[in-house]
């Protein structure tokens, strides 16, 4: 055991003979969060609104499918979509079916964010909306939306990081992302120590870089709000 | 068809949260053009009647009419059936409100604030919008501060504001929740000026929730008691604040003169 223990050293010529391999598959990686991001914003608006409907059928169907969504693991979700969908003859390739997970699965949380939001937005507001007699969809647009929205940004940040994170997952299908890149050199070369601590620390160096850019954007959307 | 059609007509209206009846068979018209207030204790169910009548509250039970077609109910074959939102919003479109605590969009600007509505409901241009929005802002006294963030303005000018985007709409009736109950006293007088100014000139018929005795009095054809969801007394001004006949009256009224 001690003898195997020595062998493993860090090898820096593997490390950067890997790195451009990783750094292309890092493209993947960011390409699967940054739209399933967009497919979870747009998603869970879509939930949060249906919540507030006054239909009574449209509010309780959202509410059960967002804490559907939120019970059960994303993994299960991915491989719901990847396994069980062709079944029934809907076949998505790899890259789409892992975005739609990823997008399903956080626009569960992004509409408790959204509605943490709404919430937020006086009563008052929703009264005068409706005395100048707006519809609906102005009401939204033009009233609650934009008070509902600012705040929760940085929270939004949150889980955008948060996916980033799960994007591993997408790995299990298949998808050529940072994970799964690193298993495939690992293999070829009996070598994982390399490939996997330069995922490691890029999903490090990553987010601790949004993170620092949502702080950031917290402090700056405070000064805005307090104008 | 009547002859006089009333502006508004209430009949046995009702209105109870949970087994608390905040009105209790309140019937009431208000005449084209009618300056009317309405009096009465915190609590007595007098913002509710407002609220009703902008739909922002359903009433319990109870008929309300608007220039003689229905509320909260509408026509079908001859039968009344509960209204719609597009029945809502075309009967929404005669009345304006304007609420104690200004509710002034924060993120517009004032110019913005007057003219969201016309622009997305009236379907006005910009143009058009901006220029009647300016019109009634000066109108207001406030013809410099467009450009300003409601955050930017004192109490009275957010009050004024708030009156200027509900004239915005051209409504028939006007609803005034208590427009000055938020205000620092020193800004009330700014704000009574616009409604005095509004109540002379327009018009316009003008329902007045107020604690203002005194401009009560001085702008009002009508003023009507409210106490306990009930209408107790009304009657013309000078009538009800120098001779009230009901005990209730009178002992309202020496409340509020001695505070």
């Amino acid at each position: 055991m001690a003898y195997g223990a020595c062998n493993v050293t860090f090898d820096w010529s593997i490390a950067l003979e890997t790195l451009p391999a990783l750094l292309s598959a890092l493209r993947i990686t960011a390409f699967a969060t940054v739209l399933g991001m967009l497919a979870a914003a747009v998603l869970g608006l879509v939930w949060a609104i249906a919540r507030r409907s006054p239909k009574r059928m449209v509010s309780s169907l959202a509410g059960l499918a967002v804490e559907f969504i939120r019970s059960t693991p994303l993994l299960i979700q991915i491989y719901f979509l990847f396994y069980v969908l062709p079944e029934i003859g809907i076949v998505m390739s790899p890259m789409f079916t892992g975005v739609i997970a990823l997008g399903l699965h956080y626009s569960a949380y992004l509409s408790e964010v959204y509605r943490a939001g709404v919430e937020g937005v006086p009563k008052g507001q929703w009264e005068a909306a409706r005395a100048l007699n707006l519809g609906r969809l102005e009401t939204w647009r033009l009233v609650i939306l934009p008070q509902a929205l600012p705040p929760v940004v940085p929270a939004m940040g949150n889980y955008l990081i948060a996916m980033f994170k799960d994007t591993p997952m997408l790995s299990a299908i298949t998808v050529l992302e940072l994970l799964q890149t690193a298993k495939v050199i690992g293999a070829e070369r009996f070598r994982y120590l390399e490939p996997l601590t330069l995922v490691g620390l890029l999903f490090l160096l990553l987010s601790l870089g949004a993170s620092l850019l949502v702080r950031w954007g917290e402090g700056y959307l405070g000064k805005a709000q307090a104008r | 068809m009547k002859s006089e059609q009333q502006m508004v007509s209430m009949r046995g209206l009702e209105k109870s949260y949970g087994g608390v009846h905040v009105l209790q068979g309140i019937d009431l018209d208000v005449a084209p053009g009618e300056k009317l207030s309405v009096i009465g204790p915190s609590g007595s169910g007098k913002s509710t009647l407002l609220r009703i009548l902008m739909t922002l509250e359903q009433p319990t039970k109870g008929f309300i009419e608007i220039e003689g077609e229905p509320l909260w109910d509408m026509r079908l074959n001859g039968r009344a059936i509960p209204a719609d939102s597009k029945h809502l919003r075309r009967m929404r479109s005669k009345v304006g409100m304007v609420f104690q605590h200004f509710n002034l969009f924060p993120h517009m600007t004032v110019l913005r604030n007057v003219t969201s509505a016309p622009i997305h409901v009236l379907r006005i241009s910009r143009d058009e919008a901006e220029a009647r929005a300016h019109e009634l802002l000066d109108k207001v006294g406030l013809g410099a501060k467009v450009d300003a963030y409601p955050s930017q303005l004192s109490g009275g000018q957010k009050q004024r504001v708030a009156i200027a985007r509900a004239l915005a709409m051209y409504p028939k009736i006007m609803l005034f929740d208590e427009v000055t109950s938020a205000l620092d006293p020193e800004l009330v007088g700014e704000v009574l000026g616009v409604l005095r100014e509004l109540a002379h000139r327009t018009d316009m018929t003008m329902i007045l929730v107020t604690h203002e005795i005194r401009f009560a009095r001085e702008i009002s054809d009508r003023v009507v008691f409210i106490d306990h969801g009930q209408i107790v007394e009304q009657g013309p001004p000078e009538r009800i604040f120098a001779e009230p006949t009901e005990t209730r009256t009178r002992e309202f009224l020496k409340s509020i003169l001695e505070a």
